[in-house]
């Protein structure tokens, strides 16, 4: 007869990476090998391809002011045509136990989610870096070089050459600076082509695809500017003709590659990720 | 027809069509290692008995799509998964060893989510796990996250 338990390591993990972040954070208490194991950089990474492509682990973010509270909270839904009530589930934001007046959703990736908050007593700003399903945050760092009041955009994506998640923030000024979240600290990078400002009326957030980030340009609005995260070189996509008679009718975010961003704004993968610390 | 024997020496004879599900086994034929029993020395008849039922039932996955036959083979998968703890574990250990991965996808997200909803106290005992946590290690990891250790769906049931 073989021994069905304790089971194998390898087949111990088959079984964990199927499990939604709670369970996994409690069964850490199960005994040192299981501990261990969930907190593997491999098992998340695991864990975090197969919730990539498990529809079911896909949600809806979306941020809400409570009218009679004056507060915004943050509630996910699935992604399902069919809504059940009971699949709406309010957040618990990370807020250092302080009220917000306001909250902007920046951007998501991964289990990752880019916010900014307005601290209701303090009247401070801050910047978080978050993950819902774990209920970690972190604050960024205030960046370095440009101007708090200078207008700005935000992408959010993961380099696989530098296993590191990256914030890009670019300004009308030409001025880039990115966050390497293992550094913790802002950096600048290559200043983009002055012609190829963003259009920040249509970009809420910069677009992380293929290993890298996209925005429309605000000038001709007949190029994407793409900057790659791991060797942070830009290059041109130029738009067909066809998309840039819908974007002269003030369709802009139909354009398709505009359309993807926006779900993929909302869209965030709930079930794991660790969220990585500084250093 | 491919012969297997399970470890407590019974043997089975097995269509070609189906065992090949099994990447191990499929491997052998190609390699022409299969031409008289099979010896599966990890597996015990009742185990084989299971899997070999899986096997002839997905045999024709494909055509299943095909034939709308779709509902009948999940409806089977259901079935399939109805058994004790020792039991899903033993057929998890042969599809693991027989690399037969539909089996293996099946059986893991049923013991996932089984697991799922337990209390750390009844995870212990399903699996015979002996606790070897320091008190204070145990209240670190509980700190951390104090949300996920509460909750009415957690379960303390052993079952």
């Amino acid at each position: 007869m073989m021994h069905s338990v304790p089971l194998q390591e390898e087949i111990t993990m088959e079984i964990l990476s199927r499990l939604p972040v709670q369970p996994l954070l409690r069964f850490k208490c199960v005994s040192t090998c299981w501990m261990t194991l969930i907190s593997e950089p491999y098992f998340t990474l695991k864990h975090r391809n197969r919730a990539k492509n498990d529809q079911n682990s896909q949600k809806f973010l979306v941020s809400r002011k409570d009218l009679l509270e004056d507060e915004f909270s943050l509630y996910c839904s699935s992604l399902s045509s069919v809504q059940r009530i009971e699949e709406v589930q309010k957040l618990d934001c990370p807020s250092n136990g302080k009220p917000w007046r306001s909250c902007k959703l920046y951007c998501c990736y991964d289990s990752l989610v880019l916010i900014a908050v307005f601290n209701y007593c303090d009247k401070t700003n801050q910047r978080l870096l978050w993950n819902p399903s774990t209920r970690e945050s972190i604050v960024l760092p205030d960046q370095k070089f440009s101007l708090e009041r200078c207008w700005c955009t935000w992408g959010l994506g993961y380099d696989s050459v530098s296993d590191d998640y990256k914030i890009l923030k670019i300004d009308l000024e030409s001025c880039s600076e990115i966050l390497a979240l293992k550094s913790g600290s802002w950096r600048l990078t290559n200043n983009y082509p002055i012609g190829n400002r963003p259009d920040l009326l249509c970009t809420e957030s910069l677009v992380f695809v293929h290993g890298a980030f996209h925005w429309i340009d605000n000038i001709s609005r007949s190029t994407v500017t793409a900057l790659s995260i791991s060797s942070e070189v830009y290059t041109e996509i130029p738009l067909p003709e066809k998309m840039l008679s819908i974007y002269d009718h003030k369709c802009g975010r139909l354009v398709s590659v505009w359309q993807k961003s926006f779900v993929f704004m909302l869209i965030i993968r709930l079930k794991w990720g660790t969220l990585l610390g500084f250093g | 027809m491919v012969k297997l024997k399970s470890n407590d020496d019974k043997e089975f004879e097995v269509e070609e069509a189906a065992v090949i599900q099994s990447e191990m086994i499929k491997n052998m034929i190609e390699d022409g290692c299969a031409t008289s029993v099979i010896p599966l020395p990890n597996i015990d008849s009742k185990t084989l008995i299971k899997v070999i039922e899986y096997l002839n039932k997905h045999i024709n996955m494909g055509k299943a799509a095909e034939t709308g036959e779709e509902d009948d083979l999940k409806e089977f998968d259901e079935q399939f998964v109805n058994m004790g703890w020792e039991e899903l574990f033993d057929v998890i250990m042969a599809a693991n060893y027989l690399n037969i991965h539909e089996l293996m996808e099946l059986c893991c997200q049923s013991a996932a989510d089984r697991l799922k909803n337990k209390s750390v106290r009844a995870v212990r005992e399903m699996l015979k796990i002996t606790n070897d946590l320091t008190e204070e290690e145990e209240q670190e990891i509980i700190n951390d996250a104090p949300w996920a250790f509460e909750g009415p769906e957690i379960d303390d049931t052993v079952n």
